[in-house]
C-alpha cells in the first residue's frame, strides 16, 4: 500500500517535470548536425560529467534535429537544450529559454568562444578577389539552415548587395562535413564557398590542404583570433535552461559547466575545451532580423489586414481627406481653363526646343552651319527679322554671324560696343529686352538714333567662363507682344549651346595635346575603371611590359603581379586607393615574358562630380636598372663595412682581450678558492654555492663579450634593416667601445633620450659607425694626452620626429683646414690608420637616408651627427 | 687594534676584488677591498700591517698614481701590482718607482700566495725596523746634553781619559756619565750603543 502510494506520488511529481520517465532523470536536448549517433557520441560524456557533479540527478542526451528540438521546447519535454547559436536565437525569442554557458573552443594553446565565417576562393582567380565578383559565379555552403557559415556568410552577400538565391549562377548545399567544400573549392569544381572559422587552419595542420592556395574574399582584420575570417564574429553554442527549469538548479549547472576543466575527457570527446560565462547573444538576433530568418521572417511582410489593424484610425482621416479633395475639385475646374492658355505656349517651346536638339545633333553640319540655323530658328521663334552672333573685344564689337546673311549688316564688320544695345546686356547674366524702344527709356541710347531698332531680345555668350560676345535679336518694327519667360529661357539654351559649340574645337585642341602628351610620356600609364579593369595603356606601358593595348585591355592590372608582395600589400593598395588617397610605392611586376622589373607607381582616383571614384590612372617609371645598380652598391658597400669592421676589431683587440681576462681571472680565483677549501676540508655549502654562482655568471660575461664580437664581425650578404630601438644600439656599442674607454682611462657617458620613436636602420651598420666615431674620439684624446678625457654619446628626438645621435669628445677637435676631407677614404690624423672609418661611416648614414656631420664642439673637441628616420606609423611589418 | 696582517685589494672591477677576497681568504688571510684609490686612503690606517695588491689600470687615481701618493706620505707599505699581460709595461715602471712585485691575470694560487707572504714578510721587517729606530730616538732624546757629548765621543771609540780631558771634567764624571748613558740607552757595550746611535740618529 505504502510503495504504491509511492510510486503514484513519483509519477505525479514526473508529470509535472518536463519529460521525464523518473524524478532524477534530467533531458539535455542536442542538435544533431551529422548522425544521433555521433550525437551521442559527442555529449554523452559531458552528460556523465554533469552526473557526476550532480549526483542526485541523471544527466541524458536526447538528439534532435531542427524541427524535433523546436517542438521538444514547445512540449517542454527538455531540461536544458544544446544548440547553435541561430536556433538558440529562435528558441529564446519564441519559448523563453536562457543561455547558462557558451562553447569554449581551444587553437594552440589559447580559448575562444567565439566563430564567425570564411569565404574562400582559389588563390590565383583574378577574376574573385572582392565580394561582388561573386556575382554569376557558383558556391558552395553546408546547408541554408547552417548557422555557423552559410547564415553569416549571407550577411555578408547581402552588405554587398548580393541575393545568394538569384545573383549567383550555382548556389550548392553540399551537407556535413565541411571539409568537402574546402575540397570542392580547390578542386574548382566551385568557384567559392563558405566554412566555419578554423576549418582550413585545422585542415592544413594536419597537411590536407595547403593555405596558400586559397584566397580569403572579404578577409577581416582579426589581431586577437587566430582563424582567417571573412564575416563578424558570433558568440559559439549556448548551453540552454528552458523555461520550466527551476533556477537554483539551473544555476548548479551552470557552475558545474563552467568550472569544467579544459582537457577534462568530455570536454575532448565532445571536441570542445570546456564552457565560459555565457556571452551576448544580441548579435545573433540582428543577424536573423536583418536576414528574415525565423523567429523574424515575419517583418516587413504587409497584409490588408494587418494595415487595417494598425492603421485603422488612418483610414477615417483619409476619408475625411477625400471628401475635401471632391470641395476642391470645382476650384481646379476653373484653373483648367488657365492651364489650357499656357499649355499652348508650352507647345511652341516645346517645338523650339526640339528644332534646337535637331540642329545641335546635326554632326555634318559645320560651325558657320550650325550658327546660322540657330540664329534663323532664333528668328523664327521670337518673330524678329535679325538675328546675331557677335564677339566682343575690348570696346569692338564684330559681327561674327548674322541672319539673314544678305541683309543691311554684312558679316566681319565691326561697330564700336558702345553704339550697340549690347553694351547692357554683356553687363548681365539674365536676357535683356524691350519691345518698343521710342516707348521706353531705350530711345536715349546712343544706339536707337542711327538704326531706329525698336525691339531686342539678347543675352550674352560665355565660354570657359569668360564673356564671348552677344546672342540677339533685333527689329525695326514694335512687337506687339512682350517677350514671354519662355522665351528668355530658350534665349539662355540657345546663348548656352553656341558657347558650348565655340569652346568645343578648343577643347579638343587642349585634349589632344594632353593625348599625345600621354601618348609619348616615358613613363607608362594605365587607366582603369573602379574594379581595376584596363581601358586605356600607353606606348610606354607597352614598351615596359610587353603587352599590347590589345591583349591587356579588359584584364585587370592583377596580370602584372610579380608574386613578389603579400596579400597584405595589394589590400594597402586598394584600401589607400578606394580611400580617394593617391598611392605611390615601388612595385615589382613581371613583365609578358616572365621577367620582373621594379616600377616606381602612382596611382591616383579620378573622381566624378559627385566625389564617387570612377577610374584610376597609374603612372609608372621603370626603376630596375636604377634598383639593380643600387642593390650592386649596397652589397659592396656591405662587403666593405664588414672589411671595415674586423679592421677596427684589430685595433681594439687589446682592449678586448683585457676585457676577457676579467671574467676569466675571477672564474680562475673563484675556482682555486673552492678547491683550497675542499682540500682543507672547511667549506659551507652556502659559501661553495655562491662562489659556483659566480663562476658560472663570470663565464656567461665571457661568453656575452664573444657573442658581441661575432655579431659584430657578422657578415652580411646585403644590408638587413630591422625595427630598432636607437638606445640599445648606443648602449650595445658603448660596451664595445667602453673596453677600449677603461683601458685609456677615459669616460664614455650616455645621455640618451627615453622620448625616441623607434628606427628602421641595419643595426650592425649603425653600431659600427657608433663604434668608429667614439674609436676615433678616444684615440684623439689619447694621442694628444688630453687632460679632459670624455666622450659623451647623445640620442634625442628631432623636429622631423626622426632620432639624432651625436658623439662628442673634449680631443683636441677636427684638423684644421681640412674641412670635408676628413670624409674621405684613406684621410688620417692616427700613425697606423688606414682612413677608411669615417669614409665607411659616412656611406652607411648616406644609405640609412642622412649626412653625417662633423662640427667643433664649443666646449673644445669635435662633434660628429647624424639622424635616422622614424618608422612612419605602422607602415612596416 | 688589529695586528693581524691585512692584504688590502684594490681594484675597481667589482667581481675581481670579490674573487680575490675568496682565493685569499681561502689561503687563511685577512682581506678588506677598495673599489678606488681614494676609498682606500681614505680608510687606511698606516699602523695596520699588510700589503697592497693594486691594480694597475683604475679610472681616476690609477695604480702608478697611488703609489706616488703612498710614497709622498711616507706611507711603505709593499705593494704588489696587479696586471694584465697587455700592461706590462705599466708594471715595469710600478715596479722601477718602488713596487715589490707584480703579478698577472689569470692568478696562479701558488704564484699569489708567494707574493703575498713575501710581502708580508717585509712589512713585517720594516715595522720591526721602525719601532727600533723609535726606541732609539726616545732614548737619545732622554739624554742630558752632557750625556749626550759623552756618547757622541764614546760611539766615535775615544777613551774615558781622553773624554775626561777634552771636555775638562774627571775620569770620574766621564764614567759616571758613561754607566748613566750605557743605561739609558739599554746597552751593554760600546758597540751595542753605537748601534742604537746609529738607528736613532739616521732620522
Amino acid at each position: 500500500m505504502f510503495r504504491l502510494l509511492t510510486a503514484l506520488l513519483l509519477l505525479t511529481v514526473a508529470a509535472a517535470d518536463p519529460a521525464a520517465d523518473d524524478a532524477t532523470r534530467v533531458a539535455i536536448g542536442v542538435l544533431v548536425r551529422d548522425g544521433e549517433h555521433n550525437a551521442f557520441e559527442h555529449w554523452t560524456p559531458t552528460a556523465d560529467y554533469l552526473s557526476r557533479q550532480i549526483p542526485e540527478r541523471r544527466f541524458v542526451i536526447i538528439p534532435h534535429n531542427l524541427d524535433g528540438m523546436r517542438r521538444a521546447v514547445e512540449h517542454n519535454e527538455l531540461y536544458f537544450i544544446l544548440t547553435y547559436p541561430g536556433q538558440y536565437a529562435d528558441l529564446q525569442a519564441r519559448y523563453g529559454i536562457t543561455v547558462l554557458a557558451t562553447l569554449r573552443n581551444t587553437w594552440r594553446d589559447s580559448l575562444y568562444s567565439v566563430a564567425g565565417a570564411v569565404i574562400i576562393t582559389q588563390a590565383d582567380r583574378q577574376d574573385l578577389e572582392w565580394m561582388q565578383q561573386l556575382k554569376g559565379k557558383s558556391f558552395m555552403a553546408v546547408s541554408r539552415d547552417d548557422y555557423d557559415c552559410f547564415q553569416l556568410a549571407w550577411w555578408v552577400f547581402k552588405a554587398h548587395d548580393i541575393d545568394p538565391f538569384h545573383d549567383l549562377s550555382r548556389l550548392v548545399f553540399s551537407g556535413l562535413p565541411p571539409e568537402e567544400i574546402v575540397y570542392a573549392v580547390r578542386n574548382r569544381t566551385v568557384d567559392a564557398g563558405t566554412v566555419r572559422t578554423g576549418v582550413l587552419e585545422r585542415m592544413a595542420r594536419e597537411g590536407r590542404i595547403d593555405l596558400k592556395t586559397f584566397r580569403i574574399l572579404h578577409p577581416q582584420l582579426t589581431p586577437d583570433y587566430p582563424f582567417a575570417r571573412s564575416t563578424e564574429l558570433y558568440p559559439e553554442w549556448p548551453f540552454a535552461r528552458a523555461r520550466g527549469t527551476p533556477v537554483e538548479f539551473a544555476q548548479r549547472v551552470a557552475n558545474a559547466l563552467q568550472s569544467m576543466p579544459v582537457d577534462h575527457p568530455a570536454a575532448l570527446a565532445g571536441g570542445y575545451a570546456g564552457w565560459t560565462a555565457p556571452l551576448d547573444y544580441q548579435p545573433v538576433h540582428e543577424l536573423l532580423r536583418d536576414l528574415h530568418l525565423s523567429p523574424y521572417e515575419d517583418e516587413n511582410r504587409i497584409t490588408v489586414a494587418a494595415i487595417i489593424h494598425e492603421y485603422g484610425s488612418w483610414f477615417i482621416a483619409a476619408s475625411a481627406f477625400l471628401l475635401l479633395l471632391g470641395v476642391s475639385g470645382i476650384h481646379i475646374l476653373r484653373m483648367n481653363r488657365r492651364l489650357k492658355r499656357s499649355k499652348r505656349a508650352l507647345r511652341r517651346s516645346e517645338s523650339a526646343l526640339r528644332a534646337l536638339h535637331d540642329i545641335t545633333s546635326r554632326h555634318n553640319l559645320s560651325f558657320e552651319g550650325k550658327a546660322q540655323a540657330l540664329l534663323a530658328l532664333g528668328c523664327e521663334q521670337f518673330g524678329m527679322p535679325i538675328g546675331i552672333l557677335s564677339r566682343v573685344e575690348g570696346a569692338n564689337y564684330e559681327i561674327v554671324e548674322v541672319v539673314p546673311s544678305d541683309g543691311p549688316i554684312p558679316k566681319g564688320s565691326v561697330f564700336p560696343l558702345g553704339h550697340t544695345y549690347c553694351v547692357k546686356t554683356l553687363q548681365s547674366a539674365a536676357p535683356v529686352s524691350f519691345e518698343h524702344a521710342a516707348q521706353s527709356e531705350w530711345r536715349t541710347h546712343p544706339a536707337y538714333d542711327p538704326c531706329k531698332l525698336e525691339a531686342y531680345l539678347g543675352i550674352r555668350v560665355e565660354v570657359e567662363g569668360a564673356v564671348y560676345g552677344t546672342l540677339n535679336f533685333v527689329s525695326a518694327e514694335p512687337r506687339t507682344e512682350s517677350f514671354t519667360n519662355s522665351d528668355k529661357e530658350i534665349l539662355k539654351l540657345m546663348a548656352q549651346w553656341q558657347g558650348s559649340e565655340i569652346e568645343r574645337p578648343r577643347a579638343e585642341a587642349h585634349r589632344r595635346k594632353l593625348s599625345t602628351a600621354l601618348e609619348q610620356t616615358a613613363d607608362s600609364v594605365v587607366i582603369t575603371n573602379r574594379d581595376g579593369v584596363i581601358e586605356y595603356v600607353n606606348s610606354a606601358f607597352h614598351q615596359m611590359t610587353g603587352y599590347t593595348r590589345e591583349e591587356i585591355s579588359g584584364k585587370t592590372a592583377g596580370i602584372l603581379k610579380s608574386g613578389k608582395h603579400n596579400e597584405q600589400f595589394y589590400r594597402q593598395l586598394w584600401q589607400t586607393i578606394l580611400q580617394g588617397e593617391t598611392y605611390h610605392e615601388t612595385i615589382i611586376n613581371r613583365r609578358k615574358n616572365g621577367s620582373l622589373y621594379y616600377e616606381e607607381k602612382t596611382i591616383t582616383p579620378l573622381k566624378d562630380a559627385r566625389g564617387d571614384i570612377v577610374h584610376f590612372v597609374a603612372t609608372g617609371k621603370d626603376m630596375t636598372k636604377r634598383r639593380l645598380a643600387e642593390e650592386h652598391l649596397r652589397q659592396q658597400q656591405t662587403q666593405f663595412a664588414h672589411a671595415c669592421r674586423v679592421s677596427a676589431m684589430g685595433e681594439m683587440s687589446t682592449a678586448i682581450a683585457h676585457e676577457l681576462n676579467q671574467p676569466l681571472t675571477a672564474i680562475v680565483n673563484y675556482a682555486q678558492g673552492c678547491l683550497l677549501r675542499l682540500h682543507a676540508g672547511e667549506v659551507s655549502r652556502i659559501d661553495l654555492l655562491t662562489a659556483l654562482e659566480h663562476i658560472a655568471v663570470q663565464g656567461r660575461r665571457s661568453g656575452e663579450i664573444i657573442r658581441r664580437l661575432r655579431d659584430f664581425l657578422r657578415t652580411g650578404k646585403s644590408s638587413q634593416r630591422t625595427r630598432s630601438d636607437i638606445n640599445d644600439i648606443v648602449r650595445e656599442a658603448a660596451d664595445m667601445a667602453g673596453l677600449e674607454a677603461r683601458r685609456k682611462e677615459i669616460t664614455l657617458r650616455l645621455e640618451l633620450s627615453n622620448d625616441v620613436p623607434p628606427v628602421h636602420v641595419d643595426t650592425i651598420q649603425i653600431e659600427q659607425v657608433l663604434l668608429n666615431l667614439v674609436h676615433n674620439a678616444i684615440e684623439a684624446i689619447d694621442a694628444a694626452q688630453w687632460p679632459r678625457r670624455e666622450v659623451v654619446i647623445w640620442t634625442s628626438r628631432n623636429p622631423n620626429n626622426g632620432v639624432e645621435v651625436s658623439v662628442q669628445d673634449t680631443g683636441p677637435g677636427l684638423p684644421e683646414g681640412k674641412g670635408k676631407t676628413i670624409f674621405e677614404a684613406f684621410f688620417t690624423t692616427k700613425p697606423g690608420g688606414m682612413g677608411m672609418g669615417l669614409s665607411i661611416s659616412r656611406s652607411i648614414i648616406e644609405t640609412h637616408g642622412d649626412q653625417l656631420q662633423a662640427m667643433p664642439n664649443p666646449d673644445g673637441g669635435a662633434i660628429f651627427r647624424f639622424a635616422l628616420p622614424a618608422i612612419e606609423g605602422g607602415m612596416l611589418q | 687594534m688589529n695586528y693581524d696582517p691585512n692584504i688590502f685589494v684594490v681594484d675597481d672591477d667589482e667581481t675581481l676584488r670579490g674573487s680575490l677576497r675568496w682565493l685569499l681568504e681561502s689561503l687563511k688571510l685577512n682581506v678588506q677591498t677598495y673599489a678606488s684609490a681614494h676609498e682606500f686612503l681614505s680608510t687606511y690606517d698606516p699602523v695596520q700591517p699588510g700589503c697592497l695588491l693594486l691594480d694597475v689600470r683604475m679610472p681616476e687615481i690609477s695604480g702608478l698614481q697611488l703609489q706616488d701618493m703612498l710614497k709622498k706620505r711616507r706611507i711603505r707599505i709593499p705593494i704588489i701590482i696587479i696586471t694584465g699581460h697587455s700592461d706590462v709595461s705599466m708594471a715595469v715602471r710600478a715596479m722601477k718607482a718602488g713596487a715589490l712585485d707584480f703579478i698577472e691575470k689569470p692568478f696562479n694560487d701558488q704564484e699569489l700566495l708567494e707574493c703575498v707572504q713575501r710581502a708580508l714578510a717585509m712589512d713585517a721587517r720594516q715595522r720591526g725596523e721602525e719601532s727600533q729606530q723609535r726606541i732609539a730616538v726616545e732614548r737619545l732624546e732622554s739624554l742630558t746634553p752632557r750625556e749626550r757629548e759623552v756618547l757622541e765621543k764614546v760611539v766615535c771609540g775615544k777613551l774615558n781619559k781622553i773624554i775626561a780631558a777634552e771636555l775638562g771634567i774627571s775620569m770620574k764624571t766621564v764614567e759616571a756619565h758613561r754607566a748613566k748613558v750605557m743605561e739609558k740607552m739599554g746597552a751593554h757595550s760600546a758597540f751595542e750603543l753605537a748601534k742604537v746611535y746609529i738607528t736613532g740618529g739616521l732620522h
